[in-house]
């Protein structure tokens, strides 16, 4: 058992090191090669190379040390932030029930005043923000902040608006107004922004 | 609490800090039952950026299957196991041996160590490296992975890495990084820093790459990205949602969530080209898609019923079928790269915790002590899975093995991080 165990972890370790090529494994006691001169930068001298893509004989270390390399690390790309924890002014906003798309009667109103504005202008793009709480899993709470957009889009539209002039997008819990953890918070980002 | 494993604890606690995105560990249980394993400090000079030996020990105790008493209780102190008298060791109760030795090198160190069986006075494992300095670290992961093959007979999962996403709230606006660290939070590199949302990072089979979702425009695009060259392109930039990406277990396909047909829904597009082909048509939210091991179906979470599930369905794109009964909440599936097992977010009592459970159904196991958990992703060889939970209203990491029995905390100093992915083991 003992030399099988040491040969099969041998073939592991030639895969991964570099410039093992000149070293072929022959006992378990065998010289090794591991790495290079800069940290986690290997080459493939056994199997498919997959890293050949990326340059010259290995991967590339743009990035200093480490060996990875971002596409950007400059100032941080995308347009400036809104801040975490901002809150939209009042009359922008229309906020949900947990887990639901469903618009309270409440809301009508402002929604409806919003759609004659827009529908008066014709020239005019809303956006509407769809955002949810910080419960339940993130990709399902993009799903959710879609539906609330969704849901005020369609009552724009029947209240006048050309879907044309209407975009939503859905920032799930990425974006929170409120950064608390208590019921109030999570009341403030189950919500629709409406940006101009 | 912290009982055998008291030398791991000490060690992180000495190590400084470089960067803001640099993650700590704290071991939050401990673990009883596990198999005792001596990892003698290596003998050579001193004062090196690693103690090899430590990253060993560290490792070890953190997959569960381990015990490693601490050095101070040691008997001896050998280099090789030509140094070793076995029966010194017997009474402290160990079941292996891991010895070694440094040797500075012409660029370098030479490494040799060795895993001995106490009881059979046996030598396992006898293995030299020639390695850089700066690469200590990770000849250290790649020695716990050997031993742990060595002793369990499955492979050891170490030498991987680990994705997430890190948000610093910042006045004025966030920052969101994209980060790849070593498998214990070590060396953590950023690979994109954004003002907007960055999500649900993915890798490649081949580990080379991550699929991920950014808003850098405004809205939501699928990106692809080498981590080594940093080259990019966007993949998916349809109307609407374009999230939850899934590499196929061949690496040839993504699976991904579109909502251009009007609502989401669960598509598979190949990376060779084509247009994305839909498996799902449904009015409720289609999302999550995780693929079965053999490539030919998803797992996916849909509110179909009247609240977030896990269904199946195949590539045909045959009807789905649900598989959890338990709760009325259970989404974000991951799926053991080892086979037979998911882990998915489960809510019992309105707190989000991680289960496992068979992939042909049966019972959850409850795993995480629960609240907001989230995010769970397995370990390459099936054996630990990662997730994202808040501490003191700070998002953090945290690692349980697959029987629940030890669990650690990655704490970043600043930043709140999240939607940590498992790399598969490096080659």
């Amino acid at each position: 058992m003992k030399p099988i165990l040491a040969t099969a972890s041998l073939t592991v370790l030639v895969l991964l090191g570099a410039g093992c090529a000149q070293n072929p494994p022959a006992a378990a006691s065998a010289e090794v090669p591991f790495g290079t001169r800069n940290a986690d930068v290997y080459t493939y001298e056994y199997g498919s190379a997959p890293a050949a893509q990326a340059g010259s004989g290995g991967y590339s270390t743009s990035a200093g040390a480490g060996g990875y390399a971002a596409s950007d690390l400059g100032a941080p790309i995308g347009a400036p932030g809104s801040g975490f924890g901002a809150l939209p002014s009042e009359g922008q906003v229309i906020y949900f029930e947990f887990d639901s798309a469903e618009i309270r009667a409440d809301a009508r109103p402002l929604i409806r005043s919003h759609a004659e504005a827009v529908a008066a202008s014709t020239g005019v793009m809303v956006l509407l923000e769809g955002h949810a709480d910080e419960r339940g899993t993130r990709e399902y709470n993009i799903g959710l902040g879609e539906q609330r957009g969704d849901a005020v889009r369609r009552l724009m539209i029947a209240s006048g608006v050309s879907p044309e002039q209407i975009q939503v997008v859905s920032y799930g819990e990425e974006r929170p107004a409120a950064l608390g953890p208590d019921e109030r918070s999570m009341a403030l980002n189950r919500r629709v922004e409406i940006v101009y | 609490m912290l009982r055998a494993i008291v030398l791991v604890v000490l060690w992180w606690s000495m190590v400084a800090w470089a960067q803001n995105d640099e993650l700590t560990i704290e071991i939050t249980q401990g673990v009883e039952g596990a198999i005792p394993v001596a990892v003698v400090p290596f003998t050579g000079p001193t004062g090196l950026p690693v103690e090899l030996s430590e990253v060993v020990a560290s490792d070890l105790a953190r997959s569960g299957r381990f015990a490693i008493p601490s050095p101070q209780s040691y008997p001896d102190r050998p280099g090789s196991l030509a140094d070793t008298r076995y029966q010194r060791w017997r009474g402290l109760r160990v079941d292996y041996l891991v010895v070694g030795r440094i040797q500075p090198a012409a660029e370098g160190y030479r490494v040799v160590f060795q895993l001995g069986d106490v009881l059979r006075e046996d030598e396992m494992l006898n293995l030299s490296f020639s390695v850089a300095g700066n690469d200590l670290r990770r000849l250290g992961h790649e020695i716990a992975d050997l031993v742990f093959e060595a002793i369990t007979g499955e492979p050891g999962a170490f030498n991987s890495r680990i994705a997430y996403v890190s948000a610093l709230r910042q006045p004025g606006g966030g920052t969101y990084s994209l980060v790849v660290a070593d498998s214990d939070g070590y060396n953590p590199r950023v690979v994109l820093r954004s003002t907007q949302p960055i999500m649900s990072p993915a890798w490649s089979p081949d580990a080379n790459q991550l699929a991920y979702v950014s808003f850098e425009n405004n809205r939501s695009q699928i990106m692809v990205q080498n981590v080594y060259s940093g080259e990019r392109r966007v993949l998916t930039d349809f109307p609407g949602i374009n999230g939850a990406p899934a590499w196929s277990p061949d690496g040839g396909q993504l699976a991904f969530t579109l909502s251009k047909d009007g609502n989401p829904e669960i598509y598979v597009q190949s990376l060779s080209g084509g247009a994305p082909r839909r498996l799902t048509s449904n009015t409720a939210i289609d999302t999550e898609p995780a693929w079965l091991p053999a490539g030919n179906g998803l797992i996916f979470t849909s509110d179909r019923g009247g609240e977030p599930q896990l269904y199946t369905v195949g590539l045909d794109g045959a009807r789905p079928t649900r598989l959890t009964f338990q709760g009325n909440y259970n989404a974000d599936a991951s799926i053991s790269p080892t086979g037979g097992q998911l882990a998915m977010v489960h809510r019992q009592g309105g707190r989000f915790a991680i289960a496992t459970m068979g992939l042909q159904g049966g019972n959850l196991q409850v795993l995480s002590a629960g609240g907001l958990d989230e995010s769970p992703s397995f370990a390459p060889n099936g054996t630990m899975i990662i997730y994202a939970t808040q501490q003191g209203g700070r998002g953090v990491l945290a690692t349980v093995s697959v029987d629940g029995r030890i669990q650690q905390t990655l704490v970043s100093r600043d930043a709140d991080v999240r939607e940590p992915a498992w790399s598969p083991k490096i080659r």
